[in-house]
């Protein structure tokens, strides 16, 4: 197979960036996506050109590094699958591809297409987590969990934090990362007694990060590559409103 | 209680309380509208008993709070979402990932509906006043306001085009209030959005029905 790469070269966040085309002939179409990059940046390489900078780790689709725009789409054309688990012959031979960063104000771009997603990592610094004294593991039947709830919490647990949610939202809202992340603590016992302070710490620096509002198109249900679904992030506004209402004057969260 | 203004969730969640308690309006204006199929009598009653009506000041400050804060909050959360993206894709979202056409242009659609809630004021509430005596009350001749305007085809088509955005408004927002509310249970939900887009079109069938007859009838 043969195609026609579009993608976005951009030397530092501050520089303007713009589209370089690429011709990659011969393509088996169970190449993999980032193969095909590697292809692109081998012979760059040997013209001792610079590579185009793209993140990547496990390529087994649970890091959640490799996110990027295919032709519009987080991830490209595939369900439920990241850039890594993409294959050639999702598109058609002779295809133009354009490929881009995940573009938010919060998620910045650092070069070419990688983008600074530091900014999940800080709404999760500021209250996902649960406060355990170290020590030897209870025993596993000490703390009762519903099956049904265990399921959910483990679901919303899979997010891998690719940002898929913001860069397809037309908001670049970061509701169903953050609500994903406050699910699978709030629907365990172990995460129940920090609910309220969690929410509130979360979705406050959600806010400071310069992340949208959710207006609830689904477009993050659609883009994710695990299909966390939107009812975390109805679990999350409810969750919010009960701890505002719940706060006491003088209270630190 | 402040973090209800200051966080994206608490505006969110006053967008969709007032949002609600536009839908309750809504439908008790259409509700009074259809008197006019019943007669101008009947109609200019209906009309003067709700300015008659005590509490009726109250209520009309209330409807203008629950407007004002769906309209200015709404706004403010649209001017924040518009620079959550400074830098635009060059090449748009697209494919299955794309959202639905129904969700696109929120906020346009809301300040188009703002516009026209202005013309309609100007053109009903603050329009020519004329008197007529039913009963031997005298009172607001508001059957032959209505029944002049809609003569005119503009008046027709321009009411057309603005509940044909408010039936996508009201269809798409009234799920989406409920979400921001909390609610979304994967049982309950598509029989919410059947029933938001159910009430839209009957809300919305039942406003233009009154410049259709006017027009076409009288």
């Amino acid at each position: 197979m043969n195609f026609k790469l579009k993608i976005w070269r951009q030397k530092a966040s501050e520089q303007n960036g713009k589209f370089q085309t690429f011709r990659v002939q011969n393509i088996s179409p169970d190449t993999s996506f980032l193969e095909v990059l590697d292809l692109v940046n081998e012979e760059l390489v040997l013209d001792k050109k610079e590579p185009v900078a793209f993140e990547h780790d496990c390529r087994e689709g649970i890091c959640g590094s490799c996110g990027v725009m295919i032709n519009g789409e987080p991830h490209g054309p595939g369900k439920g699958v990241t850039t890594c688990q993409l294959y050639m012959r999702e598109f058609k031979n002779n295809q133009e591809i354009y490929i881009e960063p995940f573009r938010a104000k919060a998620f910045s771009v650092i070069r070419d297409l990688i983008v600074d997603r530091s900014a999940f990592d800080r709404v999760q610094q500021s209250g996902g987590y649960i406060s355990v004294n170290t020590g030897s593991a209870p025993s596993a039947n000490a703390l009762p969990v519903s099956r049904e709830n265990a399921g959910r919490a483990f679901s919303a647990a899979t997010c891998i934090g690719c940002g898929a949610c913001v860069a397809s939202c037309k908001n670049a809202s970061a509701s169903l990362f953050v609500s994903a992340r406050l699910a699978h603590f709030s629907l365990l016992p172990q995460g129940k007694a920090e609910q309220d302070k969690r929410v509130l710490k979360m979705v406050a620096q959600m806010d400071r990060e310069g992340f949208g509002a959710c207006s609830h198109t689904g477009s993050c249900f659609a883009a994710c590559p695990k299909e966390i679904s939107l009812e975390n992030i109805a679990r999350m506004n409810r969750s919010w409103t009960k701890a505002v209402l719940r706060k006491r004057q003088g209270s630190n969260s | 209680m402040l973090d209800f203004l200051r966080r994206t969730v608490g505006q969110k969640f006053l967008v969709g309380l007032t949002g609600l308690g536009l839908c309750l309006f809504v439908l008790i204006h259409v509700s009074g509208n259809m008197l006019i199929f019943v007669g101008a009598e009947q109609y200019n009653l209906y009309a003067h008993g709700l300015h008659e009506f005590f509490l009726m000041e109250v209520f009309e400050v209330g409807l203008l709070t629950l407007f004002m804060g769906h309209i200015l909050i709404a706004l403010s959360l649209g001017w924040k979402n518009r620079f959550a993206r400074r830098e635009k894709y060059r090449h748009s979202v697209s494919g299955d990932k794309k959202p639905a056409f129904v969700h696109a242009a929120l906020v346009f659609q809301g300040v188009a509906l703002l516009a026209f809630l202005v013309w309609h004021l100007l053109t009903f509430k603050f329009g020519p006043y004329y008197e007529i005596s039913h009963r031997g009350q005298t009172m607001r001749d508001i059957y032959r306001l209505v029944v002049e305007v809609f003569q005119n085809p503009l008046y027709v088509a321009g009411y057309s085009v603005a509940l044909l955005i408010l039936s996508v408004h009201l269809g798409r927002g009234f799920s989406a209030s409920l979400k921001s509310l909390g609610f979304n249970h994967p049982q309950y939900m598509p029989w919410v959005e059947r029933f938001g887009w159910l009430f839209s079109a009957l809300v919305s069938l039942g406003f233009l029905s009154q410049p259709f007859y006017v027009y076409f009838f009288l």
